[in-house]
């Protein structure tokens, strides 16, 4: 029998079989980020505070995994926010508010890396997170697979890993990873798929088992 | 179609991008070969691999660090000096250099005023606003403590004239508008636990953000409570003041009518006493005729 591919429909897309479970999006309601900017226009400082909450992780996991450093992610988030507050009256409200705050992040973090010189190879191996997995038969198989990506991850370019980050760990759609980037669908389209052949090159042996 | 193309569709469609027409595409190529379902497994694995990676936890206080890097005066539209953008910088220096049109006298207004002076100009206002009032109360008792001063020396009313005193306007406390911070909820005891950086779970998260909400929530909450301190000390300033100056005034006025009084007795005395003297020595005259 062959493997399906899914028949769910949403909005014309269909959702692969991998994403039946899948968590919701880490950002979700472009409205209520057009109130909370609405309200700091205002001088409202609580409404920014819950934009730093609403977006400290998706922007700092961004940050993580193209600068590869702790240290660094913190540094732009927090720049990325500043950076935020002070130009939120240049955000043309007819487009997204996240894709306007990543793009911001992913120009720091990529202007933070050309101020390093180059991509230098890691030193030091980087304490990855563990995978999460109800079943615990399976965990340790999860585990290992999700570190052996993850530090496959570490060696790819930071083009790679931005544009990987983008649609796996902030689930974006190709759109959005478009307007982020400031390139077409089919751009986008291309680098991840080039991207995944990289990454599958550098974890051939996974698929051998 | 060759092996690239069905690979890009393979990502498509584990993209969750794929058309129907695309996803029935793919479901006939798979099931008539059999390489195309081996390609699409590991495809498949490795999309799960990369979906299952656990995400990244910013550190503990970034929300905190941030806000405290804020301006206190927030909206951008309103922070005209802004130093970093150099256009804003040569364009405020020369606004207040040439003022608001040619010919004009340039006006020092300051364009930036951090919030806490802000919420403090406000208040001035209303304090400004509460001090023309009391002035206007001081001023109508004195001129009804006049009115009645000058009853008192034709009609005589009312009898206990000498009861009436000016009126003290009980002071009101100004209460600023405060901020409220509707979607911030303390977080309790969970706001306080200390939270895996790499937990990679909703409910580290959840945590994570509730921490920052809470720390959030008490760095606002202190700049309440100070801005508060500060005006319910202001008004209560001002309250003792318009107590004081109403007594000395009462005071005075008491001793002013007393001072009245006592010159109208003592004339109406010494009129009396030449009346008497006069009746007296009227008298005397007639029994000596």
């Amino acid at each position: 029998m062959p493997a399906s591919t899914g028949s769910s429909k949403s909005s014309g897309r269909v959702r692969p079989p991998h994403q039946l479970f899948a968590p919701p999006r880490v950002i979700v309601d472009d409205d209520t980020d057009r109130v909370l900017v609405g309200r700091y226009r205002n001088g409202d400082r609580a409404a920014f505070a819950e934009i730093v909450i609403r977006y400290q992780r998706p922007i700092y996991n961004a940050a993580f995994w193209v600068l590869r450093s702790v240290e660094d992610a913190q540094d732009v988030a927090q720049i990325v926010f500043l950076k935020v507050a002070e130009r939120l009256d240049e955000y043309d409200g007819q487009y997204k508010f996240f894709s306007w705050i990543y793009r911001i992040a992913v120009n720091e973090s990529l202007n933070l890396l050309r101020r390093h010189g180059r991509e230098e190879p890691l030193d030091d191996e980087i304490d990855l997170p563990d995978a999460d997995s109800a079943n615990p038969e399976s965990k340790l198989n999860d585990a290992q697979v999700s570190k052996r990506i993850q530090s496959a991850l570490m060696t790819m370019s930071a083009n790679d890993r931005l544009v990987l980050t983008l649609r796996h760990f902030s689930e974006c759609s190709y759109q959005e990873i478009a307007e982020i980037l400031d390139v077409d669908e089919k751009t986008v389209k291309s680098r991840l798929f080039e991207a995944r052949h990289r990454l599958r090159d550098l974890l051939v042996d996974l698929h051998q088992h | 179609m060759n092996d690239h193309e069905r690979a890009r569709l393979m990502h498509v469609v584990l993209d969750g991008e794929a058309t129907q027409a695309e996803a029935r595409e793919l479901d006939r190529l798979l099931a008539a070969e059999p390489a195309a379902r081996t390609e699409f497994e590991h495809l498949r694995r490795l999309f799960d691999g990369l979906n299952r990676v656990p995400k990244v936890f910013p550190p503990e206080g970034l929300v905190a660090a941030v806000m405290a890097n804020i301006p206190q005066n927030s909206p951008p539209q309103k922070r005209l000096d802004q130093l970093s953008l150099r256009s804003r910088v040569i364009g405020l220096a020369s606004m207040k250099a040439r003022g608001k049109s040619p010919g004009k006298s340039a006006t020092d207004l300051p364009a930036h005023q951090p919030a806490i002076y802000l919420r403090e100009w406000k208040m001035n206002e209303q304090n400004s606003s509460l001090l023309r009032k009391r002035n206007v109360w001081i001023g109508g008792g004195i001129a009804i403590a006049a009115a009645l001063i000058a009853l008192s020396y034709t009609i005589d009313f009312p009898p206990g004239a000498q009861n009436t005193v000016g009126t003290i306007v009980p002071a009101q406390r100004y209460k600023a508008a405060q901020p409220v911070i509707e979607d911030i909820k303390a977080g309790g005891q969970a706001a306080t636990q200390s939270v895996p950086v790499q937990a990679g779970s909703a409910t580290n998260a959840a945590a994570s953000n509730a921490t920052d909400r809470a720390a959030a929530q008490a760095t606002l909450q202190n700049a309440n409570q100070a801005t508060d301190r500060a005006a319910a000390q202001a008004t209560l300033q001002n309250a003792n003041q318009a107590t004081d100056r109403a007594a000395a005034q009462a005071t005075a006025q008491s001793a002013n009518q007393a001072t009245d009084r006592a010159a109208a007795q003592a004339t109406a005395q010494s009129a009396n006493q030449a009346l008497d003297r006069a009746t007296s020595q009227a008298i005397s005259n007639a029994a000596a005729r």
